[in-house]
């Protein structure tokens, strides 16, 4: 019972610990991915997307927290594996009803997060006084008087300078950011526009957000989404309910498996080095059996109505699987302190 | 010294020699075999580049490969067998370690602010090389098809700086020497056969000018004696002659013929031209001698002047002709900055000679005036301080009150203002970051902030002494203590920690990143004025601070079990 106090709150105040960096890095992943450069917009901006991604933000810092804890637990003082899936379930359950009782938004809705209230514009994108650099292009806003302002637009290649003069910056350029446009309106009719702007000249570059690895995770993070998204919406009542936590419990069953197979016997910081390869591959894992239950003709009908279930219960089961073998190959007793050196 | 302490040193030295030999032979690797075929022809440039590129990223990567090897020391070597010899106190591997890493920081302090913008600018500077050397190739074809042998000879001079082995360039270069020597042998052979009664030796200037006076003719005197006292200054009989001829030429005034009224008109420009070079007008020297020289073009004299005045001018000024030479060398193109004078200025390219820059299409334009007004101008060459500017073909003194039109004064160096669009940021040693930072963006470079670069920075470096620090504190907290990890998971461990060590490095650095973007906010509602540098440096030593107690506080399994049989 200590135990599972103990590591139930250990979870909890982790969670509230890393949800400040977990959610400013979802922040700036959410931003950079949709070219919003996260320090040229104001910190009311930034407040506002991770309030509306607070749901996967709490969901990846509980998840993490849990991983971690799990990795920290002395592996010689666990009794039971059972015991070890406790402690995430009752932390897990508390952070939902908080979240339920606030009335937040529905887990898997986060299309609209970034575009929803967030005031983007022309500042966002064009540094005062500069060239700022885009593919072909380079422009240059200055003036004080935001009603008065220059616009210099230097188009590469042809060598050519558009100077527009007495412009309202915030009534002549527009940011197109579904079609990727920059649009400049000047004397009446004239409206020029980039080729296919490109906002990502605008982005800082940092490896955190961009990337080839970063690139590759993200791309079947999204995937892996999108095709949870499309079962739960095809479902109704409780069964998205259902569906929802088979997901969740296999998602914890499976990775706190792994963390406790990973977790070494004295070399625990190996056990916390490897929550983040069972993080990295947690969704490839998933996206890998919604692949290959797809490719195998979809969900068996041995499980009747309740065949949405499948993909959670494989997951499930590889978990119940590692804790197995961890059991019968993992360590019985701590060895001697100078045992094989 | 104790063997604990030895052996900590020798640890982590080993580990920091192999780690960055092992980032070097990475990168050489990966870059050898991004690098296309054909993208470099010479071979020498091709290892040099790829060799740059390979330390320029092992650097860069220097950092968290720091941290690592504090992660891997603590938690995994500093328990192997010479550590478990006989007792020892926690500071025995926490002073050595410490020692090390304010070396290793002193290295990528060093590593970030000079030696990595250093081999940014060695990279590009390979890559143009390698161009000039293709272009030289291809231009020295197309002379040597056209049989130009003498600019064949000039043009491969460049290439052969570059890479005196290659073949087709040596066989191009053999060509052009013997075509060269035979059209000269030619030349000599012509010239012989037209002078061939003048073999004896020509007369000075001197007697030629004193034997046309002995016949009264005095004009013609006046033509050698002009040379020869250009020639000798100081000579007073030289002088006398010519005073004398002079005199005598003027006093035929009353007797003269139309012809001779040309010659004494001629005597009188290119007095007045004499005048002016002396005085150091330069340009009426040369508008004068330029267009008595188309008149009279066999005047060998006035080609001397013209060629006189030319060089002086060459000091303030340029010919056009001076530009096509260099037009096959490769070129940066669309370029465009403000300047000293506030002119949007566009090139359409630039070509860097040696110190010296020629631009091609300029477009100058004020930015703040109200009427689209431009100055265009087709060449133009870096001088003194200044881009001069011209269409003209000739010289041609720009009028004082043009003279903002016709001189850029940019605000820095133009091999800076090439760069503009190419990553200049990464090539800036410290020094030039302090110094230029705002000139370039005055020039309208979307450069950062001399000080947020700066607290970047010294995050770079808080970073490699907060995260090896703790991470080494905490992986000695977590060692293996039992016994010694299995294979797979030393596998795992080495795989997946660097990247995880990296990961936590950009962590941190988007960590300070908060800070600086924080410190707008921290001013305004917080505190008044504040330096952003000392602002980030404060924070991050707080956080140094707990984090050098944490790594102080640590114990060895004797400390921890509280025996102290070790002294």
């Amino acid at each position: 019972m200590k135990f599972i106090i103990r590591t139930t709150l250990r979870i909890i105040i982790l969670t509230l610990l890393f949800t400040v960096p977990i959610g400013l890095f979802i922040t700036a992943l959410m931003l950079a991915g949709r070219d919003v450069p996260l320090w040229n917009i104001g910190i009311r901006n930034i407040l506002i997307v991770s309030k509306n991604l607070l749901v996967p933000i709490v969901s990846a810092s509980y998840l993490f927290s849990t991983l971690f804890a799990v990795a920290l637990v002395d592996r010689m003082k666990i009794r039971s594996i059972v015991l070890l899936h406790i402690p995430p379930l009752v932390a897990g359950a508390l952070i939902a009803a908080v979240l339920a009782f606030t009335g937040l938004i529905d887990i898997f809705d986060t299309s609209g997060a970034i575009d929803r209230n967030t005031a983007v514009g022309y500042r966002t994108f064009l540094k005062k006084d500069v060239f700022n650099r885009a593919d072909g292009s380079m422009i240059r806003v200055s003036g004080d008087v935001p009603a008065r302002s220059s616009l210099l637009l230097y188009e590469k290649g042809s060598n050519t300078l558009i100077p527009m003069n007495n412009i309202s910056l915030s009534k002549s350029v527009k940011i197109d950011r579904a079609k990727r446009l920059l649009l400049i309106s000047y004397e009446g009719e004239t409206i020029r526009y980039s080729k296919g702007f490109p906002f990502s000249v605008f982005v800082k570059k940092s490896p955190l957000t961009s990337g080839r690895l970063v690139g590759f995770y993200t791309k079947h993070m999204r995937l892996l989404l999108r095709t949870v998204r499309s079962q739960y919406i095809n479902l109704t009542g409780r069964d998205r309910m259902l569906f929802g936590g088979f997901l969740f419990l296999s998602v914890l069953l499976f990775s706190i498996s792994l963390t406790n197979a990973m977790n070494a016997r004295g070399w625990r910081l190996f056990g916390i080095v490897a929550v983040f390869l069972i993080l990295f591959l947690l969704p490839l894992f998933y996206r890998a059996i919604f692949r290959i239950i797809d490719t195998a003709g979809g969900n068996p009908e041995f499980l009747g109505r309740y065949s949405y279930l499948f993909p959670a219960i494989t997951a499930g089961v590889c978990g119940i699987i590692i804790d197995i073998l961890a059991k019968v190959f993992g360590p019985g007793r701590a060895p001697s302190e100078y045992g094989k050196f | 010294m104790d063997s604990v302490k030895r052996s900590t040193l020798t640890f982590i030295v080993i580990s920091f020699l192999a780690a960055f030999v092992l980032l070097i032979a990475s990168f050489y690797i990966y870059h050898s075999g991004r690098m296309d075929a054909g993208s470099i022809s010479v071979g020498s440039l091709k290892n040099a580049l790829i060799f740059t590129r390979a330390l320029s990223g092992s650097l860069s990567l220097l950092p968290p490969a720091v941290i690592f090897i504090f992660v891997i020391c603590f938690s995994l070597f500093f328990t192997l067998s010479p550590f478990r010899k006989k007792p020892f106190p926690f500071n025995s591997l926490a002073a050595p370690s410490f020692a090390m890493l304010i070396f290793f920081i002193i290295i990528i302090t060093l590593s970030e602010f000079i030696f990595i913008p250093l081999l940014g600018r060695r990279t590009q500077a390979i890559s143009h090389t390698s161009l000039i050397a293709d272009a030289a190739l291809v231009h020295a074809r197309e002379l040597y098809g056209k049989g130009d042998h003498e600019n064949v000879l000039k043009t491969l001079d460049f290439y052969l700086e570059i890479d005196e082995k290659n073949r087709e360039a040596q066989k191009l270069y053999t060509g052009a020497l013997d075509g060269l020597s035979l059209k000269r042998l030619a030349e000599t052979e012509e010239a012989f056969k037209s002078d061939e009664g003048s073999l004896q030796e020509r007369p000075s200037f001197y007697e030629r000018g004193r034997e046309e006076y002995e016949k009264e003719n005095y004009y013609a005197a006046l033509f050698y004696l002009e040379r020869a006292r250009s020639l000798h200054r100081d000579n007073e009989e030289i002088g006398e002659l010519y005073e004398r001829s002079r005199r005598k030429a003027h006093d035929q005034l009353g007797e003269i013929t139309e012809k001779e009224r040309e010659t004494k008109l001629l005597i009188e420009q290119k007095q007045r031209a004499l005048i002016a070079l002396d005085s150091g007008d330069f340009y009426e020297a040369y508008r004068i001698f330029s267009s008595l020289r188309q008149r009279y073009p066999n005047l060998d004299d006035l080609s001397l002047y013209l060629a006189t005045v030319e060089e002086k001018l060459m000091e303030v000024d340029f010919l056009p002709s001076e530009l096509g030479e260099y037009e096959w060398l490769p070129p940066a193109s669309d370029i465009v900055f403000i300047d000293k004078s506030g002119f949007v200025n566009t090139i359409e390219k630039v070509i860097p000679y040696g110190k010296t820059f020629y631009f091609y299409g300029i477009t100058r334009y004020r930015a703040e005036s109200e009427k689209d007004k431009r100055v265009r101008a087709k060449y133009g060459k870096w001088m003194n301080g200044r881009i001069l500017i011209k269409n003209a073909e000739g010289f041609k003194e720009v009028p004082e009150d043009e003279g903002e039109l016709y001189n850029i004064y940019p605000f820095v160096n133009p091999v800076y203002l090439l760069q503009m669009d190419r990553g200049i940021e990464n090539r800036l040693t410290l020094y030039e970051r302090i110094s230029l930072s705002e000139q370039l963006q005055r020039s309208g470079f979307d450069i950062e902030k001399r000080l947020e670069w700066l607290s970047r920075k010294i995050g770079i470096l808080f970073s490699v002494y907060i995260l090896s620090l703790f991470l080494g504190g905490f992986g000695w907290k977590r060692r293996s203590t039992y016994e010694f990890p299995s294979v797979i998971k030393l596998v795992i461990f080495a795989v997946v920690s660097p990247f995880v060590v990296y990961l936590l490095f950009l962590l941190y650095n988007g960590t300070n990143d908060v800070f600086i973007y924080s410190y707008q906010y921290f001013t305004r509602f917080v505190t008044g004025k504040i330096n952003l540098l000392v602002y980030t440096i404060l924070i991050n030593s707080v956080i140094g601070i707990f984090t050098t107690l944490y790594f102080l506080s640590r114990k060895s399994s004797e400390e921890e079990r509280g025996t102290k049989d070790y002294s």
